[in-house]
């Protein structure tokens, strides 16, 4: 969906009662991803896809570049050769995908004081560095920490230089991050589209088509009781 | 008041009675834990799914009762079609051509050839390999730029498919890799081989049978009875195929290898219908009793018991 949002198209109107993928933003974005793919060759193909993830193709030395939060830093931070992280190329605007892991705390638990114990520590200051500071994984989510030196010059393996956890923070501070959208279909709906996507990367069908196609089918399930 | 003497027949009755209370505790003893097993482990959830099948439940919620709407649902759902077209069409060609090879393998296992044992070892190998570890194996012999497949038939001038990427190739790549795993049925058919009589096949031989006729028309019957179990296990296991389409394809490429097993887990663990999925779930269970007990009642047409009348 990167493409999507860099191009101000959107999954969903306001109020998330019908899908909006087939408006003309939407439809360029997927058009201009299918022509990396089909067209220029530049972008994984499905067969590229079918063998490895993105991430474990570029630790392999088969792709130049992969979108990727800090979490992918884990994995990454091995790689055998230089590299280097970098704000997401800009479409009409900044816009990328990141991913939120919140903690929750069940009201029917049985030690909500303790549950809420850990997980206040979990998300304070103290918590988050012993969490983050010599690992690849997750992002701050205290806005400070983002500010303090261990987090400035974290070094990940072979990255060149240390302005790797910047990169990270830079999208987010500027607000150039997305999380996928919260609805309650979310995970029907996130499978439809990657169902159709299928056909996006095979080529198997003009993109205006494809568009038309998930937007239907997602429309179909946000109908469904 | 003298107490009647009991009869030397009413105690060896009272005896025999107590002695076979005895083995029938007994037995029951042991067959306990297995009871008490299935009874929490498979008929407590099988009811249990029965009942939530009626209802509209994302687990999280109590669940609410709407009697038969998610099998309504399940009629005109193109998903759940899809999954049973895709998972019939695997056990229909799957299972004959996994039992096919198998028992081609064990005949040709069967003679006594030097290092036997080394190659029933071989073949029987991948049966003990854990699923997940064949999936990832698999994933890399079927690459369509790096696999080994499409390696050798660049070698005779063959542009391989795209395997997994493709959603014509997707399915019948899933058929082959099955085809690997024979082993459990090659064991089996060994053994049932054992008890082929040697003195029908020479009786067949002096009667001028050459190898051919001679498996057509002794070995094939008397392995009839193993071919019927490993078509019946094989068809329950097909049905129930999830761990290498979850690992390898994710259902993809555009559902090509959306089996049945894997769309019930997306509802019941992804959307949260669990519902939904309980029905879909039984309806499986229905189609696979229904379609054994075809196969079963197929079997007085061509399965020979050699203890049978006629």
């Amino acid at each position: 969906m990167n493409w999507v949002w860099q191009n101000q198209g959107t999954i969903f109107n306001e109020d998330k009662t019908t899908c909006t993928l087939d408006q003309p933003a939407a439809v360029e974005a997927f058009q201009f991803l299918q022509d990396l793919v089909i067209k220029h060759k530049v972008a994984a193909s499905a067969s590229d896809l079918a063998d490895q993830e993105e991430s474990d193709m570029f630790l392999g030395g088969r792709m130049a570049m992969f979108f990727a939060v800090r979490g992918n830093l884990g994995a990454t931070c091995k790689a055998k050769f230089r590299f280097d992280a970098a704000v997401s190329p800009m479409g009409k605007v900044h816009m990328t995908t990141t991913a939120v892991g919140p903690s929750v705390l069940w009201n029917g638990s049985k030690n909500k004081d303790a549950a809420f114990k850990l997980m206040n520590f979990i998300s304070s200051p103290d918590g988050e560095r012993l969490k983050i500071k010599d690992t690849g994984f997750a992002f701050p989510s205290i806005k400070s920490l983002t500010e303090e030196p261990w987090f400035k010059s974290f070094q990940c393996g072979k990255a060149t230089g240390t302005g790797i956890n910047p990169a990270f923070s830079t999208e987010i501070a500027n607000d150039w991050v997305r999380t996928f959208p919260l609805h309650p279909k979310w995970p029907e709906i996130d499978q439809e589209i990657t169902k159709q996507i299928d056909s996006l990367f095979l080529g198997e069908k003009p993109a205006p088509q494809i568009a038309k196609e998930i937007t239907a089918a997602v429309n179909g399930i946000i109908a469904k009781q | 008041m003298a107490v009647p003497a009991i009869e030397p027949a009413q105690r060896e009755h009272w005896r025999a009675r107590r002695w076979t209370l005895r083995e029938n505790t007994a037995g029951w003893l042991f067959a306990l834990p297995w009871i008490i097993g299935f009874v929490c482990f498979t008929a407590g959830p099988v009811i249990a799914a029965l009942l939530i099948s009626f209802t509209q439940w994302d687990v999280v919620n109590n669940p609410v009762w709407i009697g038969l709407d998610n099998y309504r649902q399940l009629l005109k759902d193109p998903s759940a079609h899809q999954a049973l077209k895709v998972t019939t069409l695997y056990t229909v060609v799957s299972v004959p051509l996994h039992t096919a090879l198998a028992f081609i393998i064990a005949i040709m296992l069967n003679n006594k050839l030097r290092g036997v044992g080394l190659y029933r070892t071989i073949f029987y190998l991948p049966s003990i390999l854990p699923i997940a570890a064949i999936a990832v194996v698999w994933r890399w012999v079927l690459s369509p730029q790096y696999g080994i497949f499409n390696y050798l038939l660049s070698l005779g001038g063959i542009d391989g498919p795209q395997w997994l990427a493709s959603p014509t190739w997707a399915l019948p790549a899933l058929i082959l890799m099955s085809l690997f795993n024979i082993g459990g049925a090659m064991v089996i058919f060994l053994a049932g081989l054992q008890g082929v009589p040697r003195d029908l096949q020479e009786a067949a031989m002096v009667d001028g049978a050459n190898w051919w006729h001679r498996q057509w028309n002794v070995t094939i019957p008397m392995m009839t009875p193993y071919i019927l179990f490993e078509v019946v296990m094989g068809f329950i296991g097909t049905m129930q195929v999830f761990v290498q389409p979850y690992l390898m394809t994710d259902g993809g490429p555009k559902d090509a290898t959306l089996f049945f097993l894997l769309y019930v887990y997306r509802n019941a663990f992804q959307f949260f219908s669990m519902g939904y999925a309980s029905a879909l779930s039984w309806v499986l269970f229905l189609y696979v009793v229904v379609l054994t007990v075809g196969i079963m009642r197929s079997a007085r047409f061509w399965v020979y018991y050699e203890g049978q009348k006629g």
